[in-house]
């Protein structure tokens, strides 16, 4: 019942919203608004459920001829990482009200097919299921970008598809290897035929699945298609892709991958070190070349998660689950803040380039602050979230992998000098007398103060009780 | 009231009036007045709290903050001696400064900012201090990093300034992440991350216990600015003065040597004691001589700070903790009140380079005597208390064996006073300098402040008999032990009175030339890491740029032909390309079916 609420709604709304007037924007945005905070309720519901041990599993016959059910039954990962998806709903929905859109009614539209998708992602635990929601969410975001985007958004749209689409071709072909031993579609039936098979076949699944989860994550060297999708999508896309889309990769890496090959990922863990600390120190060191914000804002996305992947090759460590859900939760917040405020800004200044978006710390001080907290949450600042996960991930990846783990723990000083150089660049140094700069005009409204606080205070505060995370998403 | 409800409510109260600056926009012009208070409060608590541990012992209490795989972190409240004395400390430099700043910041645009930062640097500093476990350590530790950022940026609008706090929080990061993996060797050899029960564990003579001291003393490195990465401790000067004051004091700096007393247990390896101690002396001589070649006052007073701390790890390292933490307390007071001499200075006469004032003692009489008090303490003049901690200092190295470091460290307080009182006889003796007409004494409201704390510099000489530490540690030199460095420090303020009291033989003659330039130049230290790290950094940077760019992108577009394909794909995108996806999603699970349908039959 609560999955039917949670994909269902959203869709429902979706269809809803299609026979509204498009000049009826109070309509439009309601309806959206207040599916997205259905949405939200239920997933707390489900929360609670899961703590008073009473979560609801669903398994209802369906395509008997490909042994395939829909079987839902999400576990802590999942959880924190639905609730993730339903607070990014809301407020992305919320943060859109002030943005000039032209075509409202298919933009909420589409947003809201997003959502539907991403639950489904994280509660489905038939891998049939699991895949069609995968394969769904490509399809709105790609409108998304393609038709709200910017400048160049049809060869990103394109890119986004293609480079998605085939990394997830490569994924089925791999779990359809070990689907051909296994008595059924449902996770745990794969996960326990997944044994029977011969050693080179388990080498070759892996690898095949590894590669689809990893161009979404990105893992390096799979990343290029993010900055390209990041830049050229409109804000509530941005914060979507990296606040949930990416987190897809790594929740597949420990629910999926892990639980079906957990010796060989043992074995390959080492490399898989080495695909992290590349990320981390690659990814560091391309967002410090940028000019464009929202392209160092991807390129810091792509150091971040290769914490997610570090953390997955010390998987068989107790708490790599726990690292891995953090960094992913704590992403989510801190760079959906940041893809946010960088829309922010672009509405106003119409620029997303850091030689022209410059000292928002007095021409927007709240833009200009909240920046500043943003950008010390995703340096790794104790006190908020970033700061816990890297630290839970060094931990477990120092434990497997003694001094190699430093690769990645290098990131917490890397981290901090992209992100210093935006700050001194776009927010701290003013405009020099005679340069050419946009006008300045339009301080914050009302709901975009709300957005921002709301970020803030969620990045605060599970930077100072991560136990509130940690005990959902640790949770066996 | 008990001890540790008073730590909370001294970790409460200011991180409240932060809170209230930014979240509630009406309460802005109440927040200057609410921090002084809130200073004046926590002042009388901390004092209660040192009392009370005292008497009754020390107070630990804390909880679970995180807990994941087999780890468990706490947090919570350690109250013991030496916690108790540095909060006092901070909270006496902190008040003081505060009040100081009614005077210098006033009219300031962000003059409320301004006060909301001092609450939150001065609230991590508390939290730091009485920290249960290295973890919360390490937490306050950043937000200590993050505020001196923050405030040395305070007027981010100069260049130099929004320059300098970058560079302070990258180089301080630097030592950070060798304190984190530092708790990392700690959390997987020890189980834990508590100070106190890593203090009683066993295994502290293991490799592991070292080299988490050597990784925990590169972040120390890194915050108290020793050499090599005390470069950015003279750049934070670019921040207003009292916060100067304040960080070169109580906060920031003095957070590495605090943290290396108090996880003193761990530095049982008399090798890492070694590198502490060497890196003291060099830190402490070189600093020195660079400080005798500066012309601005706060640049004297920077890397004399650089210096001091030296002196304090020097003494850290010669397994004389208490002896360090000593000299950390009574140069928190003299060095906060020297600072805040150079901004009455400043003020008076709107320039801080010593070759442009002279004679102001006719002007700022008040200013004068304090600088002086602050200026003998430094050069340990006997019956200050800069006397009895650099003696402690120096006795603490001499008997821990190593002769050499004691007649370098002499031969440093002889730079040491020289410099000081080049600034003093420079600044205040002489023929009147640049903008002596219109100097004027400071108001009370900047005057008392530091009255106060030269009174604390002179109350520091109780801590010479009554140490807070232990008992042990009490001072007992003779004063035949401290000829040595009397006399160097009384050469070096006579060789002040005649070379620039009497205007001499002043060194800034020679400013062109090469030697002069190369001290001057600070040893062209800085420029050496612009070129190579922050160079080399940004070429890196450029070339992963190109290479993402060109190659690996290039390989996605190209070798997959990609480009030709995305070429066709865009000019009939509306369509197109759905089109084909959901045809091929179709084959796929037609494919799908089939073949699972096929291997279904064969169970």
């Amino acid at each position: 019942m609560v999955y039917a609420v949670l994909v269902l709604v959203p869709l429902a709304a979706a269809a809803l919203i299609a026979f509204l007037d498009n000049n009826n924007r109070f309509a439009i945005r309601a309806v959206a608004l207040l599916s997205t905070i259905i949405g939200l309720g239920a997933v707390i519901y489900l929360i609670y459920a899961y703590f008073s041990g009473t979560v609801p599993v669903v398994e209802v016959e369906w395509l008997k001829l490909v042994r395939s059910s829909l079987y839902f039954k999400p576990d802590g990962m999942s959880l924190s990482l639905m609730l993730l998806t339903a607070i990014l709903g809301v407020l992305s929905t919320a943060g859109s009200f002030a943005l000039k859109i032209e075509n409202e009614k298919l933009y909420h539209s589409l947003l809201l097919i997003l959502y539907a998708a991403l639950f489904g992602v994280f509660a489905a635990r038939d891998f049939l299921l699991f895949y069609i929601f995968w394969e769904a969410t490509l399809i709105p975001m790609y409108f998304l970008i393609g038709i709200f985007g910017s400048e160049n958004r049809r060869y990103a749209a394109a890119k986004f598809f293609i480079y998605t689409f085939l990394a997830s071709i490569l994924m089925l072909i791999g779990v359809l290897i070990v689907a051909a031993v296994s008595p059924s579609l449902r996770f745990e039936d794969l996960f326990a035929s997944a044994l029977k098979l011969s050693y080179e076949t388990k080498v070759l699944a892996y690898l095949l699945i590894f590669i689809g989860f990893a161009v979404k994550l990105p893992v390096f060297p799979f990343h290029t298609w993010l900055p390209d999708a990041h830049v050229q999508a409109p804000t509530a896309g941005s914060v979507l892709l990296a606040g949930v889309l990416l987190k897809m990769g790594g929740y597949g890496l420990f629910e999926i991958l892990g639980p079906m090959f957990p010796g060989l990922t043992d074995v390959f863990g080492p490399y898989l070190l080495a695909l992290a600390g590349a990320s981390v120190i690659y990814g560091a060191l391309a967002a410090f070349a940028q000019s464009d914000l929202k392209k160092l804002v991807a390129y810091s996305s792509v150091a971040h998660m290769g914490f997610v992947t570090g953390a997955f090759a010390a998987y068989l460590q107790p708490g790599s689950r726990s690292a891995a859900a953090f960094v992913m939760w704590a992403h989510g917040l801190i760079t959906g803040l940041l893809f946010y405020l960088v829309g922010l800004a672009y509405e106003r200044l119409h620029s997303r380039d850091m030689d022209r978006v410059r000292h928002l710390a007095v021409k927007y001080p709240e833009l200009g602050w909240a920046f500043v907290l943003g950008a010390l949450a995703s340096l790794g600042l104790p006190g908020l979230a970033g700061f816990v996960g890297e630290f839970m991930a060094s931990a477990v990846i120092y434990e497997r992998y003694g001094f190699l783990a430093l690769i990645v723990i290098s990131g917490v000083l890397l981290n901090a000098t992209y992100l210093l150089k935006m700050l001194r660049k776009s927010v701290l140094t003013p405009v020099e007398p005679g340069e050419n700069q946009p006008e300045y005009s339009g301080a914050l409204v009302a709901v975009e103060k709300f957005v921002v606080w709301v970020f803030i205070v969620a990045i605060a505060v599970s930077g100072m009780i991560p136990s509130l995370i940690i005990k959902i998403a640790g949770k066996a | 009231m008990s001890a540790s409800l008073a730590a909370i409510l001294i970790l409460v109260l200011p991180l409240l009036v932060f809170l209230l600056r930014v979240a509630v926009p009406f309460a802005r012009r109440q927040v200057p007045v609410l921090a002084s208070s809130v200073s004046v409060i926590n002042l009388v608590l901390s004092a209660y709290i040192l009392y009370e541990v005292i008497v009754g012992g020390a107070v630990l209490s804390g909880f679970t903050w995180l807990e994941f795989g087999k780890y468990r972190l706490n947090a919570g409240i350690f109250l013991d001696k030496l916690s108790a004395s540095m909060l006092l400390v901070v909270w006496l430099v902190a008040a003081a400064v505060k009040f100081y700043s009614f005077g210098y910041m006033y009219g300031d645009r962000r003059f409320e900012d301004y006060y909301a930062l001092l609450s939150l640097f001065a609230f991590s500093m508390s939290g730091l201090v009485i920290s249960l476990s290295l973890i919360q350590v390490f937490i306050f530790w950043e937000l200590v990093g993050v505020c001196s950022f923050l405030l040395i940026g305070f007027w981010f609008d100069r260049n130099a300034a929004s320059r300098a706090s970058i560079k302070a929080f990258i180089v301080t990061r630097l030592g950070d992440v060798a304190f984190f993996v530092g708790l990392l060797v700690l959390l997987l050899s020890f189980d834990t991350l508590d100070i106190t029960a890593l203090g009683h564990s066993f295994g502290l003579y293991l490799p592991e216990a070292s080299l988490a001291a050597l990784l925990i003393f590169i972040g120390a490195v890194g915050k108290s600015a020793q050499f090599p990465l005390h470069v950015w401790l003279p750049d934070a000067m670019e921040g207003p003065t009292p916060v100067s004051a304040l960080i070169h004091a109580a906060t920031m700096v003095a957070a590495g040597v605090y943290l290396i007393a108090r996880v003193q247990f761990l530095f049982v390896d008399t090798s890492v004691r070694g590198i502490v101690l060497a890196i003291g002396i060099v830190t402490a001589l070189v600093a020195s001589i660079i400080a005798v070649f500066q012309r601005d006052i706060k640049r004297v007073l920077a890397f004399s700070t650089i210096s001091q701390l030296g002196y304090m790890m020097a003494a850290l390292g010669a397994g004389a903790f208490a002896y360090g933490i000593y000299h950390l307390y009574t140069h928190a007071f003299f060095k906060a009140l020297l600072f805040l001499a150079a901004g009455n200075v400043f003020h008076a006469v709107h320039s801080l380079d010593i070759t442009d004032a002279g004679g102001l003692i006719k002007k700022l009489k008040w200013t004068a005597t304090l600088f002086l008090i602050g200026a003998l303490n430094l050069a340990g003049f006997p019956l200050t208390g800069g006397f009895f901690s650099k003696e402690s200092v120096l006795y603490g190295v001499k008997e821990s064996g190593f002769l050499w470091a004691y007649y370098l460290l002499i031969a440093g307080v002889f730079l040491t006073s020289f410099y000081i009182f080049k600034v003093f006889f420079r600044v205040f003796l002489g023929a009147p300098g640049k903008n002596f007409e219109e100097a004027h004494e400071s108001p009370s409201v900047m005057i008392v402040p530091m009255v106060v704390l030269a009174l604390f510099s002179f109350g520091t000489i109780f801590l010479a008999f009554a140490h807070p530490l232990n008992e042990a540690a009490r001072v007992h030199f003779s004063f035949n032990e401290a000829i040595p460095s009397l006399a160097a420090s009384l050469v070096g303020i006579l060789f002040a009175y005649v070379t620039y009291g009497l205007r001499k033989f002043e060194f800034e003659a020679f400013a062109a030339h090469a030697i002069y330039e190369f001290f001057y130049n600070r040893l062209y230290i800085d420029e050496f890491y612009e070129v190579v790290f922050l160079g080399g950094y940004r070429l890196l940077a450029k070339a992963a740029g190109w290479i993402d760019r060109y190659i690996i992108d290039g390989a996605v577009n190209g070798v997959a032909h990609v480009s030709i394909f995305l070429g066709q794909m865009v000019k009939r995108i509306e369509s197109g390309l759905v089109q084909l996806y959901l045809f091929y999603t179709l084959v796929f699970v037609f494919l799908l079916a089939l073949w699972l349908y096929w291997l279904g039959g064969r169970f």
